[in-house]
């Protein structure tokens, strides 16, 4: 018998898994390349590019108001944190006083919006963790939200609260609508809390995400990460301590130690009930009088700029105003830092954890991709 | 987190620029090549406009004082004449 003199080598071939443009397992259309040695991915690439829609080239030009409602169309999901950053840039520029009470209704529009985004995340990462049970539980939690939308917007999807200087007056909040959000409240708390209570005490869930894509504190503020994945790595930062329209408001920052799949869930579960604490209290404290301030006048401004709290982090709006029209928007979306983060999640889990990894970080990839692509001048 | 500009194409990346430690509002990219050009998203230094350079792009950054609207006229027009030659 001859010996088998080879060396003995144990070739590891880096293998690339490709996903999109479009691919069932993502909701929007985004390119994910994972570099996969011995099923651990090393490396990820994410593209986006591929939805232009130039909504801040439409907004060229357009009259304020117009332009203001047109940024609602930016995203299906926080479409009322849009027109409100909008309204508040013009705002902002023009020295407007918004009236208490529109400014306590444009809260409660807002943080239902916010609800309803973390009902949405929910519902999204238990069917990308593949328990379609606690899928459809917290798309049924986000249903009571979604009809007070309806309620106070008259849709679904975009309500179009916010004009400058106050609330458009379809959107006044009367004594039985107070009463059905006070209602609606009390049963999103209940179903909030026994879906967290029920999600935890589940081992087979909680082993699946515990130490999974983490995202360390360093990596999360070199990629300037914000919103509820940043809070998740431990730090304690919320635009809205900051902003002047919550002064009146009592709420607790939340955070979650570990950056990893578990902490970003938790973190949402978690910031349910003090959101829903602030909507009791603006229904609880709501002042009264007028609901839009009429009395402004339009001139030309210098570049404006506008930082608010959306549900995903923090949104960015900017424009000058010149006879009226608005001139060079820029609007920065929150999935725009913290998409930077997913690609760092990827790294080090394995390849059946990436799409998880990436979902963690709250994407909307279609209202961050909005490049100019000009035609025709 | 990579952006495709395709070939021939004009865009303006306002809405991706992380402006903290950034002293432009916004930055128009031009691929005048035949070959689509992937570039670095977020935008969070000055130190990104030299290392696009090199790959070829031309890089127009927009600063608070200028006219986006003109620059990217001027940008538009050059890109045009290319494309004619080409």
């Amino acid at each position: 018998m001859t010996e088998d003199k080879r060396p003995i080598k144990q070739e590891i071939i880096e293998t690339e898994v490709a996903m999109g443009t479009v691919h069932p397992a993502a909701l929007e259309p985004y390119r994910v390349r994972l570099f996969v040695e011995d099923e651990i991915v090393r490396d990820a690439e994410i593209t986006i590019g591929v939805n232009h829609r130039g909504i801040e080239r439409i907004m060229e030009g357009l009259p304020v108001e117009k332009a203001n409602a047109l940024t609602e169309k930016v995203c299906g999901i926080c479409s009322n944190a849009h027109i409100w950053n909008s309204v508040l840039t013009a705002e902002k520029g023009l020295g407007i006083d918004v009236p208490e009470r529109a400014n306590y209704i444009r809260i409660i529009v807002e943080e239902l919006e916010r609800l309803h985004s973390h009902c949405l995340y929910l519902a999204h990462g238990c069917e990308v963790l593949g328990h379609e049970t606690f899928s459809m539980r917290a798309f049924y939690l986000r249903e009571t939200v979604m009809e007070l939308l309806r309620m106070i917007g008259g849709n679904r999807v975009q309500y179009g609260a916010s004009i400058i200087g106050g609330v458009r007056p379809r959107c006044e909040l009367t004594e039985m609508r107070i009463q059905k959000l006070a209602e609606g409240m009390n049963t999103l708390e209940k179903g909030i809390l026994d879906f967290a209570d029920r999600f935890v005490s589940d081992p087979i869930v909680m082993s699946r995400i515990e130490g999974i894509g983490v995202i360390t504190q360093k990596q999360a503020k070199a990629l300037e990460v914000s919103g509820p994945t940043l809070r998740a790595t431990g730090i304690s930062q919320d635009l809205r301590a900051t902003m002047k329209e919550y002064d009146d408001f009592d709420f607790n920052i939340v955070t979650q130690d570990d950056g990893d799949v578990k902490s970003n869930i938790l973190m949402r579960v978690l910031e349910i009930p003090e959101t829903i604490n602030i909507i009791r209290q603006a229904i609880k404290n709501l002042p009264k009088g007028p609901i839009v301030n009429r009395s402004w006048e339009m001139f030309d401004c210098d570049t404006i700029k506008s930082y608010i709290e959306v549900p995903r982090g923090t949104l960015y709006h900017s424009y000058a105003i010149e006879d009226g029209r608005v001139r060079g928007s820029i609007i920065r979306t929150p999935s725009m830092s913290n998409i930077g983060a997913m690609q760092t999640a990827c790294i080090g889990d394995h390849v059946t954890d990436a799409q998880l990894c990436i979902v963690q970080c709250d994407p909307c990839f279609t209202c961050t991709d909005r490049a100019i692509k000009i035609i025709k001048i | 987190m990579k952006f495709v500009v395709r070939a021939h194409h004009i865009v303006s990346l306002g809405g991706y620029i992380v402006e903290r430690n950034f002293p432009y509002r916004n930055i128009i990219l031009v691929n005048k090549s035949d070959e689509p050009i992937k570039v670095e998203i977020p935008v969070f230094n000055e130190k990104w406009i030299d290392e696009h350079r090199d790959l070829g792009l031309e890089v127009i950054p927009v600063g608070e004082g200028d006219s986006f609207l003109s620059l990217f006229r001027k940008a538009k027009a050059d890109l045009e004449l290319v494309k004619l030659e080409n």
